[in-house]
């Protein structure tokens, strides 16, 4: 209740001599006041107060005198005058913040960051992904025909084969959103992929090594079924994300720091592509049911594909990581599933014209 | 060592320049800096470099008193847009003279001419915020120099530099300190330096020789040297009387400094950033000594006060030291 009196030191801002004086200050007291030696006498407003602290020593600036500073060197009054400034709100948050000490600061930095990595490993693939829904298709197009663009050139098209490829096609639902294209490419490398333009790109190497026009028809399936749920341009918005998160992060930090995050960003995108697969394969198999067509396809494709790998790792086995948890969801899948089947001697005959 | 010691008849007194920061309070600031800024998105920027020299200026002390920086986030905020409204408007006139215009010589020419253009105002603002923002016992410090001087003074030395293929870059160097000290004023003190591009090119040859000679170990020695140099051509003056600078570092306490600092962050794995951050302020403070006979009690406040933040951001943005 009772004010205090300590000795302080006083510069004026228009000379670099200090001046002592007595300074005089309370908890309920809304400004500091002292008096100098020639008789004036200064009564500062805590409102319009700045208080840096260094140890015990604080110094104190007013607003209104800016260059005048008031030097106080005790602890105790550094530890109630920070007090009585928190009382007043003139305390700012990074003060505050700072005040809490190391430990403190750490546990809350540790919160923090286990905040961001759940965010970024729990919220950030959906959000990212729903961003996507908002992206006219237009996006996809451009994107894929830019990937076409420059990959086409080397292509060795097999034109016999891309129009009976696509008569392969035609004759089934592929539930597609928008205009599919199919295009087979002359190549010993197995592997199939789909660009978000509605591209469908089918090496002959894999259709040698199939036995079932309804592997055939799986694969297409689980191709269109990338491009129906735009899985490339969610792959491209999570990583866009996730690289904007981690620059953010890491800014300011080492260069091996960003190596770690990086690495860590594709291992993430990585299991981010297994759930994918699964969505394509499950819409596969959902498109071999529409069609009447045995989906044991799918199981036949990925035997297929097992065994070639037995031999050296196919191109298509490292962009759809092929695993056996994937081949027992499928089977799982079919077991549980009702269908029927219809031959189709269409698709039969196109089939053998692309195995010729 | 060449330093000149006063003349008897005058009064020489030591300056004691000390560094008080800590280890731990620097880090606390850092952090909190760090999450603000994460929070806001990175728009806490210029608020967390204000605490972060605040901090560093408010712990160095010459005879007991601290210095104060005065510079605050929304100054340095304002002076981070006008930043990025220089960039774009650089950005329109180099896409007009690439697009419209079709000449991409003149338009990259544009941009070279733009950045140079660019350095020594970046300087001069810089200089004038840092200083205008800096004081001590209550007596501003400031910065008189003239923008269009320095400004001609970088271009004559960067053409030179580009004639004799960079081995003027040392001349130009240490024309610009020369120019930039020796207007650094505070209060009625003048601050002047005498550094050449003569000396400073027989230091930084020897040096770059015998760095390479030892594999490297001499560059502790280099640093010694660069640092000596910077010091002992810098001196301050007031009417007849003056303080003059010299450094006690030696090659091997540089060597130390670095040897520690590096440990101090590889095996915290980045976190002792602080500490070592700290290490080196006080190293600097510990090893500059001032004599002379400058009265410390009467200097005269004689800075106009001056607002403009966009050097300071500018310099930060392009990694200029300017310590």
């Amino acid at each position: 209740m009772m004010n205090r009196q300590l000795k302080a030191v006083y510069f004026d801002g228009t000379l670099s001599l200090p001046h002592q004086v007595v300074l005089e200050y309370g908890e309920n007291l809304p400004y500091v006041q002292f008096t100098l030696a020639d008789g004036t006498y200064h009564q500062w407003l805590l409102s319009s107060l700045r208080f840096s602290r260094y140890d015990h020593t604080v110094e104190l600036r007013n607003v209104n005198l800016p260059d005048a500073e008031l030097i106080v060197e005790s602890e105790e009054f550094a530890e109630r005058f920070y007090q009585i400034m928190l009382e007043h709100s003139r305390v700012d948050v990074s003060t505050r913040l700072t005040n809490l000490g190391v430990k403190q600061l750490f546990i809350l930095t540790l919160a923090l960051l286990a905040a961001i990595v759940l965010g970024y490993i729990y919220v950030l693939p959906v959000v990212s992904e729903k961003a996507v829904d908002f992206l006219p298709q237009t996006i996809d197009n451009e994107i894929g025909t830019l990937y076409v663009e420059s990959v086409s050139p080397t292509w060795s098209v097999d034109t016999a084969k891309t129009r009976s490829l696509e008569e392969f096609a035609k004759e089934l639902n592929l539930k597609n959103r928008k205009q599919l294209r199919f295009v087979v490419v002359r190549s010993e490398v197995v592997n199939a992929y789909a660009i978000p333009n509605g591209q469908i790109v089918v090496h002959t190497a894999i259709l040698d090594r199939m036995t079932h026009p309804e592997e055939l028809a799986a694969l297409l399936g689980h191709e269109a079924a990338h491009i129906n749920h735009r899985h490339s341009l969610k792959m491209l918005s999570r990583s866009l994300a996730g690289y904007m998160i981690t620059s953010l992060l890491l800014g300011d930090l080492s260069g091996v720091a960003a190596v770690i995050a990086d690495n860590a960003d594709m291992i993430q995108s990585l299991s981010y592509s297994r759930k994918f697969e699964q969505e394509a394969d499950e819409e596969g198999l959902k498109i071999l049911i529409e069609n009447q067509l045995d989906p044991q396809g799918m199981v036949y494709l990925f035997e297929m594909l097992e065994k070639e790998s037995g031999r050296a790792i196919p191109v298509i086995l490292s962009s759809h990581p092929l695993t056996e948890q994937r081949l027992n969801y499928v089977r799982d899948w079919i077991e549980n599933s009702d269908y029927e089947i219809t031959p189709n001697p269409r698709i039969k005959e196109l089939f053998a014209q692309l195995k010729n | 060592m060449e330093f000149t010691p006063p003349l008897e008849d005058r009064q020489p007194s030591r300056y004691h320049l000390e560094f008080w920061g800590k280890g731990n309070e620097y880090f606390s600031i850092m952090i909190v800096n760090w999450l603000l800024t994460l929070l806001t998105v990175g728009l806490y920027y210029p608020w967390a470099r204000a605490k972060r020299l605040e901090y560093i200026y408010g712990n160095i002390s010459l005879d007991e008193h601290r210095f104060h920086f005065s510079g605050t986030g929304k100054e340095m905020f304002i002076g981070f847009i006008k930043l990025i409204g220089l960039y774009l408007a650089a950005m329109f006139v180099y896409a007009v003279l690439r697009y419209i215009g079709n000449s991409p010589l003149l338009a990259i020419l544009f941009l070279y001419a733009a950045i140079f253009a660019f350095v020594p105002l970046a300087i001069h603002g810089a200089f004038r915020y840092r200083m205008s923002r800096l004081s001590y016992r209550g007596i501003r410090f400031g910065y008189r120099g003239d923008r269009n001087t320095l400004f001609r003074e970088f271009l004559k030395g960067v053409l030179l530099t580009i004639v004799t293929l960079g081995i003027y870059a040392l001349w130009l160097e240490m024309n610009v300190r020369r120019y930039t000290v020796s207007h650094v004023r505070y209060g009625d003190v003048r601050f002047s330096s005498n550094c050449e591009g003569t000396e400073w090119f027989v230091i930084n040859l020897k040096g770059y020789f015998l760095t390479i000679f030892t594999f490297g170990i001499y560059s502790f020695w280099w640093m010694k040297e660069r640092f000596e140099y910077k010091v002992r051509t810098t001196t301050l003056y007031r009417e007849e009387k003056k303080i003059t600078c010299y450094s006690t570092a030696t090659g091997m306490d540089f060597l130390t400094l670095h040897l520690v600092n590096f440990l101090l962050v590889i095996l915290t794995l980045g976190l002792g950033f602080a500490w070592a951050e700290m290490r080196t302020q006080k190293f600097y403070c510990k090893h500059i000594q001032l004599v002379g006979d400058i009265d410390t009690n009467t200097v005269v406040q004689t800075e106009e006060s001056f607002t403009d933040a966009m050097g300071e951001d500018a310099l930060d943005f392009m990694d200029i030291d300017i310590a």
